[in-house]
């Protein structure tokens, strides 16, 4: 009996190794003797004129997109399927969070028949596909097919970040989001006797300032440290204003081992805490209960994130028992650019505002040179087309294009003027996570870092270098683990 | 009969301490009901409660007079775009994976108790040995190569459209549970306190081993069966961890009603989301009630019934 | 003659061997999609999880798929590790958790078991009660009692006393008390019913004459329930309490639903851990046969544990005469039973 046993496990061990032997084969890498992981086969379709015809082309795109973005997402997506109906299709596919990654990745390196020929992507996300060879080069592609944009005409300080430190460029940098804040007008206006938008960090505090002196029971500004995105935007947004950096070269963290590093990080702390210390903002506020003060005419300013513009206009009007009109008359954006600056208010440092970017790639499994045009066909559309830039920055995207960004079906959208353009003044200035495999841990560091700083009950300097020392060696740490 | 005045019986003393008894318990066991169902009618109130409501007066239980609204409920069938929602999807996907969990459960139980039981066949020990054993093993450690395994077989089929993955997902979602081998050895330990008689009879009339099964043994197993009925119910619908695994990164149609749920609203709460968040988990318990309020008494005497020995 | 005799018996003896036979084909092949599935889903992965043990395995990257040896294993146990630190850490809440209230979950059902077993008027009506919740999903009983407990602007408990208690927030071992008082009241809500109805079921087959023996020997309320219920209910006992343990251990949904943003981050358990890191991002890829290592090891956890509190309540002689007496009588009775040829 025993024996019987013993043989059905030795079988299952036989089959558990041959497992990921034969996975190897399925998969695997095939390389170009350069070393490259790309090619391309086939020839263009063209008509008599040398145009390119599509002729039914079908792709498939895995997007990050979730949550509210979804639907203004897949209108845009219609409206394209429906204007190039008959040459090409793009079906999409929603996937969230990590394992957004980890699908895309499997999928291209199994070249599984669902493998997604375009990839819509978190600007951080690039490097780790660059390693795992999940995406080949746009340049390249584009200069293939004659489908041509000009890659240099985008933001710059996303941009930067697209050719991931090779000599291609592989993604295309389209869109942007960060916090963004809401203001009361007609509060503003009581308040200061201007129509004049605070600037600068003195500035700001000025005002808030005057408004506590009138009201002291309530707060200037609003915001819920509980929402998702807060810390996670604010404190890099906190650190680059003061002039910081998120890590160095070696992708290490100097946090606190580097003095200057050191000083600027408790600054950006001290930066965001003065608004709760002073009693301009409160802490530790739970979801909702921002928008409602907010609603009630109870604070200027609500920091927030720019996808709920539709419910908070909607929500102040019925609030305020107005109409929807009439709450976006009284209610316009500013942006946290020069909140969190403690010194060189009017520096370009100051002026930076730390977010997420989203962008285009073509993954390695699009061979034929008929599918790369369409690819490209596609991504022309979006990134040059106005009336797409526009929709889009209503669900709260702002551009990065600088086609779209000049055109005037853009600027001269209402959402565009009283919205957009004011959360993020200064386009050049917006960053986002660059090129780290491991940005989920930096993220996750700085995000907790200053989580627990804003929620210490004795908020004093060596406690706020305590906790920066300590998320830093946490950072290290992990990232010696991943090189194991 | 005589019809003297009536005398005031005098009770005995264990009578007395009975009835003593039956009020004390009583009165424990109405507030423990109470408490129990307590937050349940919390969830039931708050749903119906207007945004208004809930901002101003989050300490009622029940809507204030005029302050009823059904918009939470809205939501749930027809989104703007006059498709069909992701609710009745996800309650469907609940429904009929947790029908199937527990109709296979019962069928493999069934089958297999009884050719332990009844049928003679050399490895039976070895069998049996094996299943306790693996009740002991961590099975914890196969949760990271069970999701390896289910991603390369998915790629090696090439599973790419929405109907194929669904099919693959709840397949690797419901099969692997009807092998538990908890409910095998229940069904088993019942099996076995079938007087050997009746079967010794049966065979001797000539019937068949599934005759029976059919006829004899089936019947027989009926509370057992309530047993697991109820196990397999519970454990399948209100499943959160595995099923997370499989669903994570597909989209939204696929989940059930569980992990919907959690991911939706766990934790810190959505954004402007309390009453909507109620009402989901009102209407998500709805097929749970139903199915407890027909069966109840006949589940729970059937579960007292077996009362799990050792 | 003696060979007719031969001859019958040799058939007799053909005929019931080709029908073991049949017994044994049958057998195999009614079990076989049993084990098939069984060895598909549940033995393979668990091998092949035991095999990853010994190698560093990227699932992305299986070139660089390479035999390890135990130093997955050395990882772990090296607490100067971060990850290693975690997952050490995870254990101490929950430990502590564990051994504070596994009693209280037992205590509870069965103190209700007991009264229901009373029959006061409307006990079925009560015993329906208290089970329903132990239907309910752990993502409803998170949305409920978040919205219980919740600070002042929402949650139902701090508007009515008009205080604003953090139930929620806090840090392990540092100011969470009032949370994991939370997370134990979720999981006896969750978990009681099921219990309880066993509780119930196994009290009511206790036979009354015991207790009258009990009383005979002039044992008051107490002494019955120590002498004749307990005992009568070990192996049950012992059973579900194997069940709460092993559960606790195991605490994923509870801490996952009930949380604040200060500690949502912050694993309490290692299934928490184990959930977390498989899930995670592309960068933890790598890192596959290391996790399958601290799965193996919280699985052989809980299993020690488990056999500490089986073998703490096995069979052992305690004075419980009227249970040794009643053990000789239905085992009297089951002989009888078997040479009458009743049914039960």
């Amino acid at each position: 009996m025993k024996k019987k046993f013993l043989g059905a496990l030795c079988l299952s061990l036989a089959l558990a190794l041959t497992v990921p032997l034969a996975a190897c084969g399925g998969g695997g890498d095939d390389l170009n003797e350069d070393g490259t992981w790309w090619s391309t086969t086939g020839e263009l379709n063209k008509d008599a004129n040398g145009d390119i015809v599509f002729d039914d082309v079908s792709l498939r795109m895995s997007t990050i997109v979730s949550g509210v973005d979804k639907t203004p997402f897949g209108d845009i997506i219609a409206q394209f399927n429906a204007q190039y109906r008959g040459k090409i299709n793009i079906n999409v596919i929603y996937l969230q969070g990590d394992n957004f990654e980890k699908d895309v990745t499997m999928k291209v390196q199994q070249n599984a028949n669902n493998a997604p020929d375009i990839v819509m992507l978190h600007q951080e996300s690039l490097k780790g596909f660059l390693d795992y060879k999940v995406i080949q080069p746009y340049d390249l592609a584009m200069e293939e097919t004659g489908v041509e944009i000009d890659l240099t005409a985008f933001a710059q300080g996303v941009n930067q970040y697209a050719q991931a430190g090779t000599e291609y460029q592989y993604g295309v940098p389209f869109d942007a989001a960060g916090m963004v804040v809401y203001y009361n007008k007609d509060l503003l206006k009581e308040t200061t006797g201007s129509d004049k938008v605070p600037q600068t960090r003195s500035e700001l505090l000025s005002v808030c300032k005057q408004f506590k002196d009138k009201n002291s029971g309530n707060y200037p500004i609003s915001w819920e440290m509980s929402g998702d995105f807060f810390c996670q935007y604010l404190m890099p947004t906190a650190v680059l204003q003061n002039g910081g950096y998120l890590y160095k070269e070696d992708l290490y963290a100097d946090w606190y081992n580097n003095e200057t590093q050191r000083g600027i990080y408790k600054n950006a702390i001290q930066s965001v805490r003065s608004y709760i210390d002073s009693g301009y903002a409160k802490k530790g506020v739970h979801e909702m209960a921002g928008a409602t003060d907010f609603m009630q005419n109870k604070s200027i300013f609500y920091v927030t994130m720019p996808w709920y513009r539709e419910n908070i206009v909607s929500g102040y009007a019925t609030m305020n028992q107005i109409t929807v009109a009439e709450a976006e008359a009284k209610i316009s954006g500013t942006s946290v650019s020069g909140w969190f600056a403690m010194e060189n208010e009017t520096s370009e440092n100051a002026k930076k505002i730390f977010g997420d970017s989203h962008m285009f790639a073509m993954t390695k499994t699009v061979k034929d040179i008929n599918k790369k045009a369409a690819v490209c066909e596609f991504v022309k559309w979006f990134t040059q087309n106005a009336d797409v830039g526009a929709q889009w920055a209503e669900a709260g995207h702002v551009t990065l294009s600088n086609t779209i960004a000049t055109s005037t079906t853009y600027t001269e959208n209402k959402n565009v003027v009283n919205f957009i353009n004011n959360w993020y003044p200064h386009l050049d200035s917006f960053t986002t996570m660059g090129i780290t495999p491991y940005y989920s841990t930096v993220s996750e560091n700085l995000k907790t870092l200053l989580s627990e700083s804003l929620l210490l009950d004795s908020p004093t300097e060596s406690a706020y270098l305590e906790l920066i020392k300590t998320k830093q060696n946490a950072l290290n740490s992990r990232i010696d683990m991943f090189k194991m | 009969m005589m019809n003297g005045p009536k005398t005031k019986k005098r009770l005995t003393k264990s009578q007395l301490t009975a009835r003593r008894e039956k009020t004390v318990a009583f009165i424990v066991l109405a507030i423990a009901a109470l408490l129990f169902v307590f937050p349940l009618i919390y969830m039931l109130g708050t749903s119906f409660k207007s945004d208004f409501d809930l901002q101003m007066h989050p300490d009622k239980i029940f809507p204030s007079p005029g302050q009823w609204t059904l918009k939470h409920y809205n939501g749930f069938f027809i989104t703007h775009s006059g498709e069909l929602d992701n609710m009745p999807k996800w309650m469907l996907n609940s429904i009929w994976s947790t029908a199937a969990a527990v109709g296979l459960t019962l069928l493999t139980d069934l089958i297999v108790a009884y050719v332990v039981v009844f049928l003679r066949w050399k490895g039976k020990k070895v069998f049996m040995k094996a299943l306790f054993a693996w009740m002991a093993a961590p099975a914890v450690i196969g949760t990271a190569p069970g999701l390896m395994i289910y991603q390369t077989v998915r790629n090696a089929l090439g599973v790419s459209s929405q109907a194929g993955t669904y099919a693959l997902v709840y397949f690797w979602m419901i099969v692997p549970g009807i092998t538990g081998v908890f409910n095998v050895i229940l069904m088993r330990n019942f099996f076995k306190t079938i007087p050997v008689d009746i079967i010794e009879s049966a065979k001797s009339d000539g019937a068949s081993h599934f005759t029976i099964f059919r006829k004899i043994v089936c019947p027989l197993a009926k509370s057992t069966m309530m047993v697991i009925v109820l196990f397999t119910f519970s454990a399948s619908w209100n499943n959160l961890q595995g099923p997370q695994l499989l669903m994570a990164g597909e989209g939204q149609y696929i989940q059930t009603i569980t992990v919907a749920l959690a991911e939706s609203y766990g934790g810190s709460s959505a954004w402007g989301a309390q009453g909507v968040s109620m009402a989901t988990a009102v209407f998500s318990m709805i097929p749970v009630l139903i199915i407890f309020i027909f069966t109840q008494n006949k589940m729970i005497e059937g579960l007292a019934a077996t009362g799990v020995k050792g | 003659m003696k060979y007719f005799e031969n001859s019958v018996r040799d058939e007799n003896l053909i005929a019931r061997r080709r029908q073991r036979a049949k017994e044994q084909v049958s057998a195999y092949a009614l079990l076989s999609p049993f084990i098939i599935v069984f060895v598909l889903f549940s033995l393979l992965p668990f091998v092949m999880g035991f095999v990853y043990l010994f190698m560093k395995y990227d699932p992305y990257n299986l070139e660089a798929t390479q035999f390890y040896g135990l130093k997955n294993f050395e990882t772990l146990f090296n607490t100067e590790n971060s990850m290693s630190k975690e997952f050490w850490e995870s254990f101490g809440p929950v430990t502590v958790y564990a051994l504070c209230t596994f009693p209280i979950g037992t205590i509870v059902a069965f103190v209700l078991a007991y009264f229901v077993n009373m029959c006061p008027p409307g006990y079925k009506f009560f015993r329906a009660c208290i089970y329903l919740p132990s239907l309910v999903s752990i993502s409803i009983a998170g949305i409920v009692f978040c919205n219980i407990f919740g600070p002042s602007g929402s949650g139902l408990l701090n508007s009515w006393f008009g205080t604003n208690i953090d139930w929620l927030g806090g840090k392990p071992f540092q100011d969470d008390f009032l949370r994991w008082v939370i997370i134990l009241i979720v999981c006896v809500w969750l978990g009681t019913g099921g219990n309880f109805v066993i509780y119930a079921g196994v009290l009511k087959d206790i036979p009354k004459s015991l207790y009258e023996a009990c009383e005979m020997d002039g044992g008051g309320r107490w002494r019955k329930i120590l002498h004749v219920t307990l005992p009568g209910m070990k192996s049950t006992l012992s059973l579900t309490m194997f069940g709460v343990i092993v559960g606790m251990l195991s605490l994923y949904g509870q801490p996952y639903v009930l949380n604040t943003i200060e500690n949502e981050n912050i694993l309490v358990g290692p299934m928490m851990w184990i959930q977390k890191y498989l899930t995670a991002g592309l960068e933890y890829a790598k890192l596959t046969g290391y996790i399958c290592a601290a799965a193996l090891v919280l699985g052989i956890i809980s299993a020690v544990l488990g056999l500490i509190q089986r073998i703490a309540m096995a069979d052992r002689n305690h004075g419980d005469k009227y249970c040794a007496a009643y053990a000789k009588y239905s085992d009297l009775k089951a002989q009888s039973v078997k040479y009458k040829g009743g049914t039960k």
